[in-house]
């Protein structure tokens, strides 16, 4: 890995309910190298949107990041006044997000909202060569016609090109870190295609890193170096995507790689058996061991720590507890 | 978007001479003779024969609609049975003093309760969001007539109580219109931009670093002002129309007291002119809520080019 752009440490982020504390990201590591692309991976509520959200500090009340450290660029986001940390936030670290429908100010042009985050970060720049550099910037993210488009607005676009219009509005101040939650999700197949084949033309020309949020292997594989796969707040596996595309260790990923349908296969989909439990209720010991085949009865008392099985890979199981004679936490 | 305009004004006509007819059948089949509430009883048989001659009292109902349409496309809504003076010229004196007393509470509506409002959203569930909105829903809830009556009591000797002389007299009643406007405003404020902060274009303003004050403004208020602006147009708009209630307490002379006294007096014309007018200024509203919101938002002025 190279130089650490964002480091995350032992991160907690709580919901207080009425109900009780949901511990949506309960001791999370995590690290990012400058210019890397780091997947997390893991089924709806494991808490990857929440680990972004809460190095973009937009954890919603009654959230809370009530533990742990974020590094960025050397600077602790976590104990960073929120005037400053909004000076790094669109500027050095910027998101795309899930809903390119809704995501974008529906009463004001795209290119106004794309120059407001360019604007609101360089003081300096007058309207006219601001206005000239986002056009510069459609251009690149490939919107067509983009002087024309800049004057549009939302419900104009389509939901590629509104997806399109947010990676510019991401792009627009040259960020160190992308953080891109489901950029494709609510896209279809082929613009799915044309938006990480831009985002991953952009970071390599850029040298932008991105934290690519999916819940899709198969982006993932095509897109990042290295992966985190999470599951009920915690990082299950981590490694480098070749190597754990070649050596799946921890139970759930290999059920998450299963799950990946085939083409040629004509055998019924397969699926990860129970569903993802209730945050409120987590079983002791391991999360997973409930929906496990190969759980025993020390899963269901003590929580596995993190076994690094080969140099970077990590796996929190215990049927790699005594493959690894070096124990630890990541 | 001018096409949309030109629609929607196209479209009041029909609605217009549908409310004019629905007036005058109502107001036919009311019991009364037009002449002996304008006479008296005792009137010799010439002067009735010529007035129903002169006033097409003997034709049948919907040639005195024709003339009653014919007229009033003129500009003549005819004349008061009591004042004995004509329609249009009564609803032009009262005019003014309902739309001083209609600028001024609205003004007061706006300037409180949409701050108000947007305090109460910012500062959700707190001691100020709680006695903001305990005011508004007693402004919204009290009658007219109690508030008034109160603010009577409480202001006499201090502010003029009745009458239409001066500013001053503006005060009170327009306290009394502009409380129960604010209070409505205020909370469709709140509630609505309380909403729009939940959207997800507000986490991309965040995402971008856009500071609290300035994402509220710029990005919060325009959206969450839509439905405002639809609830102020129709305030005014049964402003304009004259506050029955509240001009009645206040003895102002305005489209509203008129309404009363032509009910009071059963002065056929003048009610009919009243109403009439009323329904011009509520479609009016309704129109310029219509445009304005189309300026406002950019979605509807598109479907309405297409």
């Amino acid at each position: 890995m190279e130089e650490r752009l964002l480091q995350i440490q032992d991160l907690h982020t709580t919901f207080f309910t009425r109900e009780g504390n949901v511990h949506a990201v309960d001791g999370v590591d995590m690290e990012i190298g400058a210019g890397e692309n780091v997947g997390i991976v893991g089924e709806s509520g494991c808490g990857k949107s929440m680990t972004a959200m809460s190095v973009m500090g937009l954890v919603k009340k009654p959230g809370k990041v009530d533990g742990g450290k974020i590094l960025f660029d050397g600077m602790s986001l976590t104990d960073m006044r929120p005037k400053e940390r909004r000076k790094i936030l669109g500027n050095q670290i910027s998101m795309i997000f899930q809903e390119p429908m809704t995501s974008l100010n529906p009463v004001t042009t795209v290119g106004k909202q794309v120059k407001e985050a360019l604007c609101l970060h360089n003081k300096g720049l007058s309207q006219k060569e601001a206005r000239e550099r986002v056009v510069r910037v459609f251009e690149m993210v490939g919107i067509p016609d983009a002087a024309k488009r800049y004057g549009e607005y939302p419900h104009q676009l389509s939901g590629g090109l509104r997806q399109r219009v947010m990676i510019a509005m991401a792009m627009v101040c040259n960020p160190k870190l992308m953080i891109a939650d489901e950029p494709t999700t609510a896209l279809d197949v082929t613009i799915e295609a044309q938006i990480l084949h831009l985002m991953k033309q952009l970071q390599e020309e850029k040298g932008t890193a991105v934290m690519m949020i999916t819940h899709n292997l198969g982006v993932v594989a095509q897109f990042c170096t290295r992966l985190y796969v999470m599951y009920a707040g915690k990082v299950m596996e981590s490694g480098t995507v070749k190597e754990i595309f070649k050596n799946v260790c921890h139970p759930y990923t290999d059920g998450l790689m299963k799950s990946v349908p085939d083409m040629e296969s004509k055998e019924r989909l397969y699926n990860i058996r129970g569903m993802v439990p209730s945050m409120l209720h987590l079983p002791k010991g391991c999360r997973f061991c409930p929906r496990c085949q190969y759980s025993g009865p020390k899963c269901f008392e003590e929580e596995p720590k993190l076994y690094e099985v080969s140099p970077g890979h990590f796996v929190r199981c215990f049927l790699f507890e005594q493959q690894t004679a070096q124990e630890g936490e990541a | 978007m001018l096409k949309y305009i030109t629609k929607r004004i196209l479209v009041t006509i029909p609605v217009l001479i549908g409310v004019v007819f629905l007036i005058f059948v109502m107001l036919s089949v009311v019991p009364g003779d037009p002449l002996t509430v304008m006479m008296g009883e005792k009137v010799k048989v010439d002067v009735i024969e010529r007035l129903t001659k002169s006033m097409h009292l003997d034709d049948p109902w919907y040639v005195q609609f024709a003339w009653y349409l014919w007229n009033a496309l003129h500009g003549d809504f005819g004349t008061s049975y009591k004042l004995m003076r004509s329609v249009s010229s009564l609803i032009a004196n009262a005019f003014p003093k309902t739309l001083m007393l209609a600028v001024t509470a609205a003004a007061l509506s706006w300037v409180i309760g949409i701050p108000a409002g947007i305090i109460s959203a910012v500062k959700k569930n707190s001691l100020v969001d709680h006695l903001f909105m305990g005011f508004a829903l007693c402004g919204v809830s009290l009658p007219a007539f109690s508030v008034g009556m109160l603010l009577q009591n409480i202001f006499n000797g201090i502010l003029p109580v009745s009458g239409f002389a001066s500013p001053m007299h503006l005060i009170l009643p327009a306290l009394v219109l502009g409380w129960n406007a604010a209070g409505t405003i205020a909370r469709l404020t709140r509630s609505s931009l309380l909403e729009v902060l939940e959207d997800d274009y507000i986490r991309t303003a965040r995402a971008k670093g856009v500071a609290p004050l300035s994402m509220i403004i710029n990005h919060a208020l325009k959206n969450s002002l839509l439905p405002v602006i639809t609830m102020m147009a129709i305030q005014i708009s049964s402003l304009l129309s004259g506050a029955v209630i509240t001009e009645t307490l206040f003895s102002i002379p305005g489209i509203g007291r008129l309404a009363v006294d032509a009910i009071n007096g059963r002065d056929m014309p003048l009610l009919q002119g009243t109403v009439i007018f009323t329904t011009v200024v509520i479609i009016g509203g309704n129109l310029a809520a219509d445009i304005l919101y189309c300026v406002a938002d950019p979605r509807i002025r598109v479907e309405g080019g297409k």
